[in-house]
């Protein structure tokens, strides 16, 4: 890259992607129990009033990166968490309506969407850990009528890691907790002998 | 009695296990009034199970393979049983698998090409799971049964660091050269560390008694000595008995290592996983 323009673009670009990724780290763009403001972003909210929005909220979100780069594996992310918010939101709607054989359809449908969201858990582990939560769960739910808190609680966890995709694993570990405690299923009886194995080994000198 | 007095093995069991131990361990604490668990035992959960689930964490991490990873915990480990039998590996994959059941993967793949890979796909959900119980059950000292009690001033309570896509869980011990914040207190017990050491049996052939039995009878005859962190660690299971508080009861699975000792000191023992 020797042309000083394109070398100086590429420093911009750099730049402002990092500022971007420590921004959402720390994003507040949508805490799922705060009421929604005119100046909170989600992922319903149209791509045009983004701009507006960070100029007068004075804050970064996800969602204006999307705007800028939308071909990226982030951007990629943020429309697919997107599509199984609203899969999971339809859900919980079709279960209070009483039409659960519908909502259990939404259910299956979120699966394939999750699966895709795992294929960018390199973008970051609270993606990954979130992510793997639902899917594992909602493989575990023989129908959603046994299961009604889980729409809702994939719903909160996604929401907020869309807003902050990049989030510090300490924050995201528990909200993959919810989703499992939500499911009140029976926890992964194969891993016990892992954990048991990993205990036995205990001792003076531990693993190195 | 209506005080507890968590020991490591059972603050272990609340924590990690998922087999009905940590059930038996939640029935047995809710018959008293109050729950305390000592900086210690946290201190020995992070050195000891929570350093080996690290390990395997960061094994998965460096090798991105299940196969891999499983291969050298079978070569690593000093279980009774020798190694993780096959059957338990097959096992952990097949759990793994039916979590991804119904998902039309070969469409994944033609995008997300060696993502998809059923062994890199194992490993990564397995490490995923690892780092959500470390990070899960080292955040619980902060608020299980009111946080962590008898604080010790010597040793850094320090968060889990992430250096990735590894975890990083020092500091372990105190630092070195720090004298510990218990010597104080021991050497104004001497009487009661002497009747602990009394209780060890001699002939049973453990490094960790005979150590143990050692380091007592240091601070009984030699209290200037200084005491630092592996004098800490070769003390051990001997701080739950002599740091026991008055009228409280010790909780523990570790009853061949504790019980004679509290036996000769008065105090009660009680195990959530003996049948009553």
């Amino acid at each position: 890259m020797t042309d000083p323009t394109s070398l100086s673009e590429f420093r911009f670009r750099r730049a402002l992607a990092s500022s971007f990724r420590r921004a959402l780290a720390s994003s507040t763009a949508l805490p799922f129990d705060a009421q929604r403001s005119d100046a909170t972003l989600s992922p319903e909210a149209g791509s045009e009033d983004v701009a507006s929005v960070e100029h007068a909220g004075n804050f970064l979100s996800a969602a204006v990166l999307r705007k800028l780069d939308p071909d990226t594996e982030l951007g990629r992310f943020l429309d697919v968490t997107a599509q199984a918010i609203q899969t999971f939101q339809s859900c919980s709607q079709e279960l209070s309506s009483g039409r659960n054989l519908a909502a259990d359809d939404k259910l299956m449908a979120s699966r394939q969407l999750l699966a895709e969201l795992f294929m960018l858990r390199e973008l970051s582990d609270a993606i990954g850990v979130i992510v793997l939560a639902a899917l594992e769960t909602t493989s575990k739910v023989v129908a959603i009528v046994d299961a009604p808190d889980l729409p809702v609680a994939c719903t909160n966890a996604l929401h907020r890691l869309w807003a902050a995709p990049f989030m510090s694993f300490a924050e995201a570990a528990p909200l993959a907790h919810a989703i499992e405690v939500a499911a009140k299923t029976e926890g992964m009886a194969a891993f016990s002998a892992l954990v048991d194995e990993l205990l036995e080994a205990q001792g003076d000198a531990p693993l190195e | 009695m209506t005080t507890a007095f968590l020991e490591t093995t059972v603050l272990t069991n609340l924590l990690l296990k998922k087999d009905g131990s940590e059930e038996e361990a939640t029935a047995l604490l809710s018959t008293f009034a109050v729950v305390i668990v000592p900086q210690f035992a946290w201190k020995e959960f992070k050195r000891g199970p929570l350093a080996n689930f690290r390990w395997m964490h960061n094994k998965l991490a460096a090798t991105k393979s299940y196969a891999a990873s499983m291969a050298a915990l079978q070569r690593m480990s000093r279980s009774p049983r020798g190694y993780l039998t096959s059957t338990a590996i097959q096992a952990l994959h097949t759990a793994f698998v039916s979590a991804f059941k119904g998902i039309a993967w070969e469409a994944l793949g033609r995008t997300y090409g060696k993502n998809v890979d059923a062994d890199v796909l194992i490993a990564d959900a397995l490490r995923l799971k690892l780092k959500q119980l470390i990070f899960y059950s080292w955040g619980q000292r902060k608020t299980l049964f009111g946080g962590q009690k008898k604080i010790l001033t010597c040793y850094p309570d320090i968060d889990i660091k992430e250096s990735m896509p590894l975890l990083d869980l020092t500091p372990i011990d105190c630092p070195n050269g720090q004298e510990c914040c218990l010597k104080t207190s021991l050497v104004a017990q001497s009487q009661r560390v002497a009747v602990a050491r009394a209780a060890l049996a001699s002939d049973d052939g453990r490094q960790e008694t005979t150590r143990r039995r050692q380091f007592l009878r240091q601070i009984e005859r030699h209290p200037q000595t200084p005491m630092g962190k592996r004098q800490c660690q070769q003390f051990g299971d001997a701080y739950f008995v002599l740091f026991c508080p008055n009228d409280a009861v010790i909780i523990t699975t570790n009853e061949r290592d504790i019980k004679p000792m509290a036996d000769a000191l008065n105090i009660a023992v009680a195990n959530p996983t003996a049948t009553p």
